[in-house]
């Protein structure tokens, strides 16, 4: 839609690239925001050129970081001897919500999908490997989203892992085959993590 | 199952349709392009929620109108009855709902109204392809078993993901991607589909045995033989997939596509030890055929604790009169059919309820 105001008409459209956001939502964001003091709006556009600028990948798991290490790996108090695979740097807050997980994580930026051209080498697994060979760890668990690409993925990183001796294990599949992490509510995913099993 | 009405408005030649069935024998006569075949496609529209003639719905539409309305009712084994709706715009725009609520896909009605068809196309089972008789199984075998169709649906994906990973191998000329995984998917997935099969196969075997019995006295038995693509001697079928797809990993990679797996399995039907399709008559392929339908209904019936309903379209153009009556009579006492036929002379001489269509108009028939 035209409003003949095209400063407003471009936030309305920069909104609706969020997802879940349609145009109504975007107009009613977009209203918030003109109703917000000068002082506010600054601050929140500051903070959008922050992130962007600030946040990287944490050097060790893959994970969201300010600086080299994220906070996960730079907490001494997390058991060191335990990691939890999974595909996005989301899925790390997912379960960080949950409050069930007190080892170190490690995200691979995707799952194996011939289809879309993603070989093991386009995934954060090399590392994976390193990490495994040297820092003592006992057990990997596995935590890619139960679908085919997921599975697949799991599967990999076993036969990988075979020759170090250590635990490698999978949420039990109490969760929908293709649910995503990020549908799935706490007592679920505690549930899929205790009970999990050897791949 | 039985279906008690059907009510039709704009389903292909048919303008409008109010009908009530008997619950056992339903014969439809007519000549032929008169509207038969099309009054057995609606009644199967509400099985599998959609066309067993074509994937284009809007086909079913009546030329030169906007819309088609159906509606069906039917009444469970156990006593429940439903009313199936279904409305199709020509724009494509659907809605069916089930007493009365609101269902969001017309996929959604699948497993309310278990159906066995046989065309006459499906002489295929006997003489077609590989491909007809794996369906006739997987099929058979997903209306029984949830987890079947699960893995048939998982094995489809790997196998396309485990193609992609070939194909870039040797478009690149290095070595498959991540192939041991993908392997190893098959190989879960497959071993389920090929022993899921065996099971099904044999059940189905001895059921088409006691039918061709009450058939045809002393014809001896209808056996069939699963013709796998891994040599499965001595082995766990997992171990065998296995070995399998490690054999013939350099042969795929300068191919680009998987090569052995339960997508390349086969049936081999026999009649009197003999290999239908090499050695059996047009009738006799026929009525195997149709034999195996009707196992196949039968085997529904026994594992899912209710009667499918029994469409057969046009059956008897190669069957002589003695095996067409028996065929009747073992399905009379048993399910609740619906059968078409062009010809005028009576070869159903088993209670019915008849009918009979003429330029899309269908009247019940005095006896
Ligand atoms: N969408 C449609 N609208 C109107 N008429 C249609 C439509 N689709 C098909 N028909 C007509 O329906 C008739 C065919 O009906 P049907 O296939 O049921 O014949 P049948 O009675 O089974 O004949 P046969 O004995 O030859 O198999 C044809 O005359 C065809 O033109
Ligand atoms: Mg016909
Ligand atoms: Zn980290």
């Amino acid at each position: 839609m035209d409003y003949g105001l095209p400063a407003l008409q471009a936030l309305i459209e920069h909104f609706k690239k969020l997802p879940g956001v349609g145009e109504k939502t975007a107009r009613r964001l977009t209203f918030a925001v003109l109703d917000m003091g000068e002082e506010e709006v600054t601050g929140f556009a500051e903070t959008l050129l922050q992130v962007k600028q600030d946040i990287g990948f944490c050097n060790r798991c893959g994970s969201l970081a300010e600086g080299e290490i994220c906070g996960v790996c730079g907490d001494n108090s997390r058991n060191e001897s335990i990691i939890c695979v999974v595909e996005r740097p989301s899925d790390v807050f997912v379960l960080e919500n949950s409050g069930q997980f007190r080892g170190r994580y490690h995200v691979l930026h995707g799952v194996l999908s011939p289809l879309d051209g993603v070989g093991p080498g386009d995934l954060n697994i090399t590392q994976l490997e390193n990490r495994v060979r040297d820092e003592g760890i006992k057990e990997v668990i596995v935590a890619t989203n139960p679908s085919i690409e997921g599975d697949t993925t799991s599967l990999f990183i076993a036969q990988l892992l075979g020759k170090y001796g250590i635990k490698v294990t999978r949420p039990v599949r109490g969760l929908p085959l293709g649910s995503s992490l990020e549908y799935v509510d706490r007592g679920t995913i505690s549930k899929a993590l205790e009970g999990r099993e050897p791949i | 199952m039985i279906i008690k009405s059907l009510d039709l408005v704009n389903f292909r030649n048919i303008k409008e349709a109010t009908l009530a069935f008997s619950g056992t024998f339903n014969v439809i006569r007519g000549r032929n392009a008169q509207g038969k075949t099309n009054l057995l496609e609606a009644i199967h529209l509400f099985s599998l929620g959609r066309s067993f003639r074509t994937r284009r719905r809007e086909e079913m539409v009546k030329f030169d109108e906007e819309y088609l309305f159906a509606r069906l009712a039917c009444t469970s084994d156990a006593g429940v009855s439903f009313r199936i709706e279904i409305g199709l715009e020509r724009g494509g725009r659907i809605s069916v709902s089930v007493n009365g609520k609101k269902l969001a896909a017309l996929s959604e009605i699948i497993g309310i109204m278990p159906t066995v068809i046989f065309i006459p196309e499906d002489v295929a089972l006997a003489t077609g392809p590989p491909s007809e008789r794996r369906t006739f199984v997987d099929y058979t075998a997903s209306q029984i078993s949830p987890s079947f169709l699960q893995n048939l649906k998982e094995y489809r994906k790997v196998l396309v993901q485990r193609n992609a990973a070939l194909k870039r191998a040797m478009e690149s000329g290095s070595q498959p991607e991540g192939i041991t995984a993908w392997d190893e998917m098959i190989v879960e997935c497959g071993a389920a589909i090929i022993e899921g099969r065996q099971e099904m196969l044999s059940e189905i075997e001895s059921r088409a045995s006691r039918l061709i019995d009450d058939i045809m006295t002393g014809t001896g038995a209808i056996t069939m033989q699963y013709s796998c693509s891994v040599d499965l001697s001595g082995k766990e079928t997992k171990e065998a997939l296995r070995e399998a797809l490690l054999g013939t990993r350099d042969q795929e990679k300068r191919r680009g596509y998987t090569l052995v797996g339960p997508h390349y399995d086969d049936i081999s039907i026999f009649l009197d030890d003999r290999e239908l399709k090499r050695y059996g008559s047009q009738g006799r392929k026929r009525l195997a055929s149709i034999i195996l339908k009707l196992a196949q209904a039968w085997a529904i019936m026994e594992r899912r604790a209710e009667r499918p309903i029994v469409l057969l379209d046009d059956i008897f153009s190669e069957l002589d009169d003695e095996t067409a009556r028996r065929v009747n009579s073992l399905l009379s006492d048993r399910y609740q059919s619906f059968i078409t036929t062009p010809r005028t002379e009576d070869i159903i001489d088993v209670e019915a309820a008849r009918f009979f269509v003429e330029e899309g108009v269908v009247a019940v028939e005095k006896e």
